[in-house]
């Protein structure tokens, strides 16, 4: 199926006590992607990251209500998953397509407090990014390696600073795929994105911090276990100067320190197959 | 002189020559008697609440120094350098540029990806070169000028 996962973020500047429609951030949207009615997306996890401490606020009418529906204290300088935490199990909330969902946030009143959600998509057409499930992960998966890259992040909200995967240490073997399992970053901020051209240009992310190490490196493989799904990214290292790592935090930028988890791959996942696909190609050691 | 063995060490009740209000004895019954029952670390032992300087009630805080909890938060930088640092990151933020918004798009086949990146380096171009022209035509633009034989 041609699926896809993309973070999309947004920030709210000086918001106080006052639940504030959050703005998304550049090239972001809280509208659910146009897809075939009958497909599914999901809101697979949700965070904030606040200076004071908050609420974040997700409704829609096509939701549970229209009044407080899917309503979480953000507790101060903590970027922890909200809904649903999928590192112990998890329950997904179904998604509409072109369905804008009402994304609020309180916070502080002298500060940009920020927000993100993780969306997926069953079967998003025009996209078809590459991603692989646990058991798959298990077969091709050869050898772990990290990729530390530096991004300064921009002081606006927005996602900034982004670097190619490659720009500290180009250590990937040409023509190689790797599954990304998740990240660590050594500096709190709202989401850590990685987009490329193997996810159809689209952004993968996890919270940005620094205190969550056990969720955060391997959260695309926890995302995939919880849900019993393919939600673990794939690129072709060919592809590497076009897949870049960036950061959306608040008013203080900062300087992020990102190492992601990767596993190489042994040669066999094609385009847009997921795990079930190419479950019985014959690998090494498998 | 070898002194002969003690029977009970100097304050101690049994002792024969026990003086309750002597400071040998006061000092036994300040180790040894605990009226509220079993204690969990002994008398003077570092980690008991009542040793002066313990550090039971510091705040065990992830990423901090509870020695020195007036350091940046995972870091460990001083007030001082956490400063300069965070006025740096301001000087650099000003200089950071926002992420380019990227259309979405089919996400390529690796295998024609690593076809196509073959033939150009089979045509002469060195592997980055031809990564990056596969970037930005596409693996399947140069496939096509391959099977049209073109480079």
């Amino acid at each position: 199926m041609p699926r896809a996962l993309e973070v999309v973020a947004g920030f709210a500047t000086n918001p106080g006590a006052t639940l504030t429609a959050l703005t998304p951030s550049t090239g972001t949207s809280f509208t659910v992607r146009g897809t075939d009615a009958t497909k599914p997306a999901w809101l697979l996890s949700a965070w904030g990251f606040n200076l004071a401490a908050g609420e974040l606020r997700i409704r829609s009418t096509k939701l549970h209500d229209f009044q407080q529906g899917i309503r979480n204290r953000v507790t101060a300088s903590f970027t922890a998953p909200l809904i649903p935490g999928h590192t112990n199990g998890s329950f997904a909330q179904r998604l509409f397509a072109q369905d804008a969902l009402t994304v609020e946030l309180s916070g502080g009143a002298a500060e940009i407090d920020c927000a993100a959600c993780l969306i997926g998509y069953d079967d998003l057409q025009g996209i078809a990014g590459r991603f692989i499930d646990q058991p798959t992960l298990k077969k091709l998966g050869l050898n772990i390696v990290t990729v530390e890259v530096t991004v300064v992040a921009v002081a606006t909200g927005n996602f900034g600073g982004a670097v190619a995967v490659n720009s500290s240490f180009d250590t990937l073997i040409a023509n190689t795929d790797y599954a990304i399992l998740g990240g660590l970053t050594d500096t709190r901020g709202c989401a850590v994105g990685i987009t490329g051209v193997d996810f159809g240009n689209l952004r993968v992310g996890f919270p940005a911090e620094p205190t969550l190490r056990d969720e955060t490196q391997n959260w695309f493989e926890q995302l995939s276990i919880a849900f019993n799904a393919p939600y673990i990214p794939v690129f072709n290292s060919a592809n590497k100067s076009a897949t870049t790592v960036d950061v959306e935090t608040n008013g203080a930028g900062g300087t992020y320190i990102v190492n992601l988890a990767l596993v190489q791959l042994a040669p066999g996942v094609g385009a847009g197959l997921t795990g079930a696909a190419v479950a019985g190609a014959a690998q090494p050691g498998a | 002189m070898n002194r002969p063995e003690d029977d009970f060490p100097v304050g101690h009740p049994k002792r024969h020559d026990y003086d309750p209000a002597s400071a040998e004895a006061l000092e036994w019954m300040r180790k040894n008697s605990h009226p509220k029952g079993e204690r969990d670390w002994p008398v003077d032992h570092p980690a008991a609440l009542d040793t002066a300087g313990n550090t039971n009630s510091r705040e065990w805080r992830a990423g901090i120094d509870p020695l020195n909890p007036n350091r940046e938060e995972f870091s460990g930088r001083t007030p001082e350098q956490a400063a300069a640092v965070k006025a740096y990151n301001a000087q650099l933020a000003k200089q950071a540029k926002e992420s380019p918004v990227v259309p979405p798009i089919t996400a390529p086949d690796p295998r024609e990806v690593t076809r196509a990146v073959e033939f150009l380096i089979a045509t002469g171009n060195d592997r980055d070169t031809a990564e990056k022209i596969v970037l930005r035509d596409g693996a399947k633009a140069v496939l096509a000028r391959a099977a049209t034989g073109q480079k």
